[in-house]
Order: structure tokens, then sequence, then C-alpha cells
């Protein structure tokens, strides 16, 4: 048997190790799993064996992840003038897009609303900075390294997650 | 109004909401340049011989739920281009007069920023006020 259970936050063993220990529940019983060394940032399929010896999958949502979920699902409920200004409500098919990416990044930004109907994802590594500005129909990018500046108001978004790897990677 | 009948330390004050979160988690204590982005220029008060205290009251009366009112100079505007333009409101319709304010634009015709004129913003604006 193979099925999806709902998104579980496992709890750190302890603040020295990246291990993580947790109890997972479904509607079938009760599991328990170690992971050791988890990428907190990684979402993880993992097969487990429940208490019936069956195999089970599910998926595990990082809690900065999870964190940043939740924050993009809170943009739908901005109403018409949320930033004290002009700006207009976010239509959930940009949130859903930025959902979409986000989901699929080894390394989660910061993410901010804008008053002109974009959502912006940041990275800070010390005086280095990395932005993405998505709209509905583009993405934009600002990046800042040893203080030179690159922005680019149309970038593809498959060429999002190289260039977020690239910045965290070079450290 | 042209840049000239405006003095380089002049201040421009904007109000950053609570709600949305808008403030930088890398330990910086500063906006997120997000603040600085708008479809139709972004909306400064100018100081206009007032002290900072009338000004941050004027903003904090008109706009609840803030977080923070930060100022930026004429002078930011200028190290990066921007445009600035008096656009006063007169109050109609319940919406109060505000002969103070002004917009900042990417250049005369384009309202908004690039991201780099918001990012300089949100790196040089001073914190005026900021609630816990």
């Amino acid at each position: 048997m193979n099925e999806v259970l709902n998104p579980y936050r496992l709890r750190p063993q302890s603040s020295s190790t990246s291990a993580y220990s947790g109890l997972l529940s479904d509607a079938a019983g009760v599991y328990c799993a170690s992971i050791y060394n988890l990428n907190p940032s990684a979402i993880i399929k993992m097969s487990l064996l429940n208490t019936s010896s069956e195999h089970v999958t599910f998926h595990y949502l990082s809690e900065e992840l999870t964190a940043n979920l939740d924050r993009l699902n809170s943009f739908r409920g901005l109403k018409s003038g949320w930033n004290g200004y002009d700006a207009e409500p976010l239509s959930d098919k940009i949130i859903d897009k930025v959902i979409a990416v986000v989901s699929g990044l080894k390394y989660q930004p910061t993410i901010f609303p804008t008053g002109r109907a974009s959502i912006q994802l940041e990275y800070h590594k010390g005086e280095d900075y990395l932005e993405f500005e998505i709209y509905e129909e583009n993405v934009g990018m600002l990046m800042i390294v040893n203080g030179e500046e690159t922005e680019r108001d149309n970038i593809d978004i498959s060429e999002i997650s190289e260039l977020i790897n690239a910045f965290n990677a070079n450290s | 109004m042209p840049i000239a009948e405006l003095h380089q330390n002049e201040k421009l004050f904007r109000l950053v909401i609570r709600n949305p979160n808008f403030w930088e988690k890398d330990g910086s204590n500063r906006p997120s340049s997000a603040v600085f982005k708008d479809s139709k220029g972004v909306s400064v008060d100018r100081k206009a011989g007032r002290s900072d205290d009338q000004c941050v009251d004027f903003l904090i009366n008109r706009i609840p739920n803030h977080r923070a009112i930060v100022s930026i100079t004429v002078h930011n505007c200028e190290q990066k281009e921007i445009f600035i333009e008096a656009d006063p409101v007169e109050g109609a319709n319940n919406q109060p007069a505000n002969p103070y304010h002004m917009l900042l634009k990417k250049n005369k015709t384009t309202p908004s920023l690039t991201r780099s004129q918001a990012r300089h913003l949100a790196q040089v604006c001073k914190i005026e006020s900021l609630e816990k």
C-alpha cells in the first residue's frame, strides 16, 4: 500500500545535531522514524514500514517551508489598500505560482508581498543580496554580489532554483 | 513640483504596516525593499517645514495598523535618479486631505521603481518611529 499522508513536522532530537525523530500518524496507525542529517529546507519523500509491515509513503515538509507556505496562504486575505496605501489584493494565481516555486527550493527565502501585485523572495548573505520578484506573468531579479548589482526584468522561472543554489553555495 | 523646490535634506515620510510583516529577518532591523514597491508610485509625505513628530503623527492618525514610520531624503532619491512628483490630495468621499503627499517614481513617465531603487531606499531609510 502506498498513500500520501498529511504533512507532519518532525521534532529535533537535540539542539546539537540535525537529527530528527517523530511520531507520525494517520488513520491506519502510528509510525515511528528517526532521520539524521536532515536538510532543513528539504521536502523528503520517505517510505516506512507501518505496524502492519506495509510500506507507506509520505511527504515531510520542513519547518522553514511550512512557515513560508503559511505566510503565502495568509496573503489570500489581503484586501485593497492592505499596505496603508494603494496596494491591490494578491491573486490566487500568483500566490499559487509562488507556492509552487518555493516548494521546490533547497534554500528557503524570506518572503514579502508588494504593493504592485508581486511577491518578493529574498536571500541575504553578509552584504550580498539576491531577490526575485514574482508577478503573474513574469519574474524579475536583483542580485548584489561584492557590491556589484545585476537587475533583470524577465528571467525564466526555471532559472530561479539554479541561481539560488549558486548564490548560497558560494560562501 | 520640480525637485528644485525641494531642498536636498528635506525628509519624505512613509508608513510601514504591521501585518503582513515587512521587517527583515537578517538582523539588520530594517524594512524590506518591498515597502517601496507600489504600482502607482511610492506614496510619501514631505516634511514641508513641520517637525518630525508632526509628520509621524499625521501618518499614524491616517493609517492604522502601523509598525513603523521611515524617512528618506530628497538627496537619497537623487542618488538613484528617483523622480519626485507632487501629488497633493484635496480630500473627498471620506478621504482626508493631504497637502504633503508626493509620489516617488522610476522616472517622469514610469511610476514603478526599479528593484535597485527600492533596495537603495530600504538601505538608507531612517527609522523615525518603531512599534514593538
